[in-house]
């Protein structure tokens, strides 16, 4: 029994009907390479006309990852067709081009080839229509809401037409982000466009301190529903780890013990700033203590709350006692960890040891001086 | 196949005439229809033999001709076939196969660094994959991979395709395919490759990524490319 990939059982057929896809496939095979062998020659001799372009039409609409064909496709509009063209006559078969591309996108909502045509496209137009490609695009990403070249072409269109317009559409995109997420908490992509958009909505919005801090907590809120919906989700637990460490793509992760900053420039907004995260780390410590309760195996919130307490010892002042308090707990972590999550094992084995060895470096200051 | 007869250990002689085979199913339209994808196929071909301990199972001289043969007319980058439009993804593949066989001197290997160096945006650092202008971080790997096989780095203006890579840097630590887009664990291979071979690693948040990456791993064992799909074999 064979397999297909995305593991789909795959039937043997009966040697009749295998003699009969044979024979199907010898015309097609003959039919197929007699239009490539034709549309080669045309390019070879650089006759850019019109039956040049039906060659490729049919050419791709079997097989639209044939790139060279693309290529000549393009070539055979500006060096030939569009050539001689009036303004009206150019915009008038780039559309036609644009719902060849549509018919295309029926077969493929994949291929990195077509949306590069219809950029050209676009591109070759004057005032293209790009409410209509946002329009389109937002329907490729109702039938599938993962697809990353459909998310790739929106920012595409959505920069082109904020530059057209000269409006700033980055409140528009994040609501965009907002209902994606609302129909389904596990839209990674969503999550992901949502963290480009955030840091430049609050640069936008010039928000002063408070207003910032309303806008992140309603971000706080959105990850806290996520995660009460399904706390196995990663999407908007990985969100949420950037949430805490301020929105920074420069800032790294504390799932490795690090040490504490030589932060002897202790002055006043520094000190704000540190209180600050204080409580914020707290806060979200016990919002995750809280669902652990309901979900005492949530992998996602060990790991969560693992990475909230080193993060919290790292930045405060603690003492000795609270620091100790803090290690073990998550050494107690890593040790459920390592039983929940067994092909990650050595990744909490790693993290347990690292922590056991630093705490034996610290010896109570008593002990050092004597 | 029931469970029962699940072989034990790798059928060598059986992956080695499978590989072989590739190149006869002249029969079937898939093997016209993915014609822009056979210079790809027989390096993914070679290495699998090379790692079989079995390179000879494909013929060296053929494969050498077959690949000078995809190289364009104006001796500079290669197509996925013969015929085909060069690009920067099917020249990386030919030098790999060209360095496996230990067959550079088959080509003119100073037009290719032209060919390759004159894909980089000097302002951005970026790459295009070919004249038509496509940017992907895939092409940075695909031009930074294949000078550094041929020696030729120089060629180039590597800090600024660095920086271009950082822009691809995301929240999770992970790299997408172009400023602002998704991570992706194909275009990570890339970024991180790419990094890899001019010394740049430690721009890599390697725990944040590390986290990510390990989290690929679904229950049944398979990989994913992103959070929340299904697995796939191509990301193992």
């Amino acid at each position: 029994m064979d397999y297909t990939h995305h593991g789909q059982k795959r039937v043997k057929p009966s040697a009749e009907i295998e003699k009969f896809r044979k024979e199907k496939e010898a015309t097609k095979i003959k039919e197929y390479k007699n239009l490539v062998a034709s549309c080669f020659q045309k390019r070879d001799k650089k006759e850019f006309d019109k039956d040049a372009l039906a060659l490729t039409t049919k050419i791709l609409s079997q097989n639209p990852d044939f790139y060279s064909i693309w290529n000549f496709r393009r070539l055979i509009l500006l060096e030939g067709i569009l050539k001689e063209c009036s303004e009206e006559d150019t915009r008038k078969t780039l559309s036609t081009e644009l719902d060849f591309l549509q018919e295309i996108f029926q077969l493929n909502r994949k291929s990195y080839w077509i949306f590069n045509h219809r950029r050209w496209c676009l591109e070759t137009m004057q005032n293209p229509d790009w409410n209509m490609e946002l329009q389109l695009i937002g329907k490729f990403l109702e039938i599938d809401a993962r697809n990353f070249h459909a998310w790739g072409y929106r920012r595409y269109v959505t920069s082109k037409l904020s530059h057209a317009t000269e409006t700033s559409l980055i409140q528009i995109e994040f609501d965009f982000t907002t209902t994606k997420i609302n129909q389904n908490f596990s839209n990674y992509s969503a999550w992901h466009q949502r963290s480009k958009l955030l840091p430049l909505l609050i640069k936008e919005k010039n928000l002063n301190e408070q207003e910032k801090k309303k806008l992140i907590d309603k971000e706080f809120e959105l990850v806290k529903a996520a995660f009460y919906t399904d706390p196995d989700d990663q999407s908007a637990w990985l969100y949420h780890w950037w949430l805490v460490n301020g929105q920074d793509s420069t800032i790294s992760m504390s799932l490795s013990e690090k040490s504490k900053e030589s932060s002897s420039i202790l002055n006043q907004d520094l000190s704000i700033i540190t209180s600050e995260r204080i409580e914020l780390l707290q806060h979200e410590i016990s919002m995750v203590r809280e669902l652990l309760e309901l979900e005492p195996n949530s992998k996602w919130c060990l790991q969560t709350l693992a990475n909230l307490l080193i993060e919290l010892k790292r930045i405060s002042e603690t003492n000795i006692e609270e620091n100790s308090k803090i290690d073990d707990e998550v050494i107690t972590i890593c040790d459920r960890l390592i039983k929940i999550d067994k092909f990650r094992t050595k990744r909490f084995e790693d993290l347990r040891s690292k922590i056991i060895s630093a705490k034996s470096l610290v010896k109570p200051v008593s002990q050092e001086l004597e | 196949m029931s469970t029962s007869e699940k072989p034990t250990h790798l059928l060598v002689d059986l992956h080695v005439k499978y590989i072989q085979s590739l190149d006869t199913k002249k029969d079937d339209l898939e093997y016209w229809l993915t014609e822009h994808l056979r210079l790809s196929g027989v390096y993914w071909g070679l290495t699998a033999l090379d790692l079989l301990n079995n390179i000879d199972a494909l013929n060296k001289e053929d494969v050498v001709k077959y690949v000078v043969s995809c190289q364009h007319d104006n001796g500079s980058g290669f197509g996925g076939h013969v015929g085909h439009d060069p690009h920067l993804m099917y020249t990386l593949y030919a030098i790999q196969i060209l360095v496996i066989e230990d067959a550079l001197d088959a080509i003119n290997v100073d037009k290719v660094v032209e060919y390759v160096a004159s894909r980089q945006d000097r302002a951005t650092g970026a790459f295009t994959g070919d004249e038509w202008g496509e940017i992907d971080t895939r092409f940075s790997y695909c031009a930074i991979s294949c000078l550094s096989l041929l020696k030729r780095l120089d060629a180039v203006d590597v800090s600024k395709a660095v920086e271009f890579l950082m822009l691809c840097k995301n929240f999770d630590g992970g790299f997408g395919s172009s400023p602002g887009a998704e991570s992706h664990a194909a275009q990570i291979f890339c970024c991180v490759g790419a990094l890899a071979i001019v010394n740049s690693l430690h721009l890599v948040d390697a725990d944040l990524l590390g986290w990510w990456l390990c989290e690929r791993q679904l229950k049944n064992g398979g990989l994913n490319g992103r959070p929340e799909k299904l697995e796939d074999v191509r990301y193992n």
